[in-house]
């Protein structure tokens, strides 16, 4: 089976954020209010911090996107009472949504703040997309294209799009990509099998160092960063 | 000679001291109105997705910011995060202040992009315009609209 | 023995305006659930930083309850001491309602509360590594055997409340050891992550169920007009002084190993941030050290009415030792990157009061009220002394 994981090249990214709004168009999730940033309520599937370090004039800061990290030993899947989050054999958490009890236990145990609970009803002609393509809207493990409020939701690596593609036949990691990799005009963020010594990624692992976040809690998250 | 620029050019590399709007001891601090990323090709802001990342430095959207070097807002006596008046000779204006540690101690900075009167739903009437208050002057070297010599001062809202 | 039980007459004028005062605010509160189930959390204030609010403050405070208060009633049923068998009936009663308080309470607080019912079905539906739904079996159990407790209590059956005794001194330590467990065992919020943390919410269920049963024995007697051995509730307030200290060295330790491990940070962020008053004024103030001052006191440890003003200090202290728990240890802002993560990402979060949360919160605690206030009118539940120079009155109509 393979084990999808993602690399971002730190020393490509610009901090456009062209990832956090692509995915926000692929997967239809709501957009904010001042109110709503303020209060921390707004949805971020993937989400880019910047970290300022130093004092004027040796001042350094770093623009890190995060998705989710989809770890191996993800504290979610541990504590969700509802198996509404589980580890598939292809090493994506899944997030299923009509499962989900909204008792918010994984955004507390996320290390990487990566969950977000959809707390706000949307109007419906701000949030259905007729305008995706019609095989969006079937009944499925993912494919609610609204979601209800009172749930948890976040970043699938796409999974919808993995799926179709290896129905097709078609090479994941090449020419099916996560919306975010897809979008990256400095093309910072590669995906593919970690266990395929072939992959993109598992080329860019071994040519220069990464490192993973966080990694004093040991999640083993399959998300690596390459610093500058 | 154009009227108005300076009537000897200098082909080396030289210094001319700059000429400001306002003077030192009343409006210490110098305006820099910049474009960030979002403003730069079209700068309309009328896309809730993009008021949501406007100033990815900063960690915020939906407004703008006067980003002060934390040393001279301590002079200022400013707490992070406070309502604060921008002014210079010519207006005022007020917004949030943040400290920011990639400022010029003596540069106020202040994105441009917001503060539009209306133009959609989701722009209108959110944060301010920086350009509201800098003055209309010329570079006297090459004669071209001056933006960044305006001088201000910063106080508590 | 010697000791008879009534049930109360409940005809009085005040019976009546508690009644419908409670009735009103649980209607309220009701709406205020209704408006939030439709609308979404968001009227609720609830955030994707902080995301527990008001509602499971409430609901683990109202777990600590029931358990402190189930096992009181234990030291007369299973340890055989006579002088607290006037209250035992009342104690069991309060923790059945204070536990059922506490699964309504779970249930406003969830995102799809009509999924609830996910959470019963253990080993079938639900992952049991998680401690929330190893919780479901701890709390529906519970409120099985309290039921039967009271059940057995009623029969007056002797041997089968003795074994009922003991399996629910067991099962009520579980449970709240257990709401510990659900916030001891995650590792990411370091102001949680600590493996005394099911000891110290069981030091804290019974101290303040033990409080909060002096304040409803001493209550319930003098508004049924019933005469009340004082001694009684002094020797209670004894045994609240020794659990105050016990308690005391359980938080102790748990800061103190905080402090020295390398995320030291966020409880330092505890001790001198936002909401710092909450954790020095209410937690360590109102709950340790007022209420050791004055039960410790020569003078007024014997006075019923300083007992009772520790008793609400306690009360209110415990209260908001949860508070200052839940809140600040899921504000703190994470560190994903080392420097100072800016914007929205980077700063604590902060834990708004809306009208709509305070009005739920409130309404959980007067439909308790009422139910109180019902068992009290419909079961038998507060003694009548035989002896003939305490004939209580029944009350005034």
């Amino acid at each position: 089976m393979p084990r999808w994981g993602m690399v971002i090249d730190l020393d490509k990214c610009v901090g456009c954020q062209a990832c956090s709004t692509a995915c926000k168009a692929e997967n239809n999730v709501p957009y904010g209010s001042p109110d709503d940033q303020r209060m921390r309520r707004d949805i971020y599937w993937n989400k880019v911090i910047a970290a300022t370090s130093g004092k004027y004039p040796r001042v350094n800061t770093e623009l890190i996107p995060m998705p989710c990290m989809h770890c191996d030993h993800a504290p979610c899947v541990t504590v969700c009472p509802a198996k509404a989050t589980y580890r598939r054999e292809d090493g994506i958490i899944v997030q299923d949504f009509r499962k989900c009890i909204g008792c918010k236990y994984c955004i507390v145990a996320c290390p990487y703040g990566a969950r977000s609970f959809n707390s706000r009803e949307q109007k419906e002609e701000e949030y259905h997309r007729p305008d995706l393509p019609p095989d969006r809207n079937v009944w499925g493990q993912w494919a609610f294209p609204t979601r209800t409020h009172g749930v948890v939701e976040k970043c699938t690596f796409c999974f919808h799009r993995i799926d179709q593609g290896i129905k097709e036949g078609k090479k994941i990691g090449k020419e099916v990509v996560p919306a975010c990799v897809e979008d990256c005009p400095a093309e910072a963020r590669k995906f593919g099998d970690l266990d395929d010594i072939n992959s993109e990624v598992s080329r860019l692992l071994s040519s220069r160092g990464w490192i993973r976040l966080r990694e004093e809690l040991d999640t083993k998250c399959k998300v690596y960063y390459l610093p500058k | 000679m154009k009227k108005g620029t300076e009537k000897d050019i200098d082909c080396l590399p030289n210094y001319k001291e700059p000429k400001f709007l306002g003077e030192k001891e009343k409006y210490p601090l110098i305006l820099l109105p910049y474009q960030p990323l979002m403003v730069l090709e079209n700068g309309s802001q009328n896309y809730p997705w993009a008021q949501e990342i406007f100033l990815p430095m900063a960690g915020v959207g939906w407004e703008t910011l006067v980003e002060i070097n934390s040393e001279t807002a301590k002079t200022l006596k400013l707490r992070d995060g406070q309502l604060v008046w921008v002014e210079s000779p010519f207006k005022k204006v007020k917004a949030k202040v943040k400290f920011s540690e990639g400022v010029h101690p003596g540069v106020v900075a202040i994105p441009s992009g917001q503060g539009h009167y209306s133009y959609g739903k989701w722009q209108k009437g959110i944060g301010v315009n920086p350009n509201e208050i800098i003055g209309v002057d010329y570079d006297t070297i090459s004669g071209q609209a001056a933006f960044f010599n305006t001088r201000v001062k910063v106080y508590r809202a | 023995m010697g000791l008879a039980y009534s049930k109360i007459d409940g005809k009085s004028r005040e019976f009546y305006l508690l009644l419908i005062l409670f009735s009103i605010f649980t209607l309220v509160g009701f709406i205020c659930f209704m408006v939030s189930y439709i609308s979404g959390h968001h009227v609720l204030g609830s955030s994707s930083i902080i995301p527990w609010g008001m509602p499971i403050t409430i609901t683990i405070y109202l777990i600590g309850l029931s358990a402190g208060s189930l096992i009181l009633s234990a030291l007369t049923y299973v340890f055989g001491k006579e002088e607290y068998r006037p209250i035992a009936r009342l104690a069991v009663y309060l923790a059945i309602i204070l536990i059922f308080g506490a699964m309504i309470g779970i249930a406003l607080d969830l995102g799809r509360p009509e999924k609830s019912w996910r959470l019963f079905m253990f080993f079938v539906l639900n992952n049991m590594r998680s401690m929330f739904a190893l919780n479901g079996i701890l709390y529906g159990g519970y409120f099985l055997i309290g039921v039967i407790y009271l059940g057995a209590i009623f029969a007056e059956k002797v041997k089968f409340i003795k074994m009922m005794g003991k399996i629910a001194i067991g099962w009520a330590a579980l449970v709240h050891m257990g709401t510990g467990a659900i916030f001891g065992f995650i590792a990411t919020r370091p102001i949680f992550f600590s493996p005394i943390k099911p000891f110290e919410f069981l030091s804290a269920a019974m101290v303040s169920g033990l409080a909060l049963l002096i304040i409803a024995v001493v209550a319930t007697f003098k508004f049924t007009k019933r005469n009340l051995n004082q001694e009684l509730i002094f020797s209670l307030s004894r045994l609240l002084r020794i659990l105050i200290i016990v308690l005391t060295v359980m938080v102790l330790i748990d800061k103190l190993t905080h402090l020295y491990s390398p995320h030291r940070d966020p409880t330092i962020w505890l001790f001198t941030g936002p909401y710092s008053w909450i954790f020095w004024g209410l937690q360590v103030g109102f709950a340790y050290i007022l209420p050791m001052i004055i039960l410790f006191h020569p003078q007024y440890g014997k006075n019923l009415k300083w007992v009772m003003v520790a008793s609400f200090l306690v009360v209110i202290g415990i209260f908001g030792e949860r508070f200052s728990l839940v809140i600040p240890g899921t504000a703190y802002p994470m560190p994903f990157y080392p420097g100072k993560i800016e914007g929205i990402w980077g700063t604590a979060g902060s834990f708004p009061i809306t009208p709509v949360e305070s009005f739920m919160s409130l309404g959980m605690f007067t439909l308790m009220g009422l139910l109180f206030l019902v068992g009290l009118k419909n079961l038998e539940l507060l003694p009548v002394d035989q002896s003939g120079q305490q004939t209580p009155e029944p009350a005034k109509t």
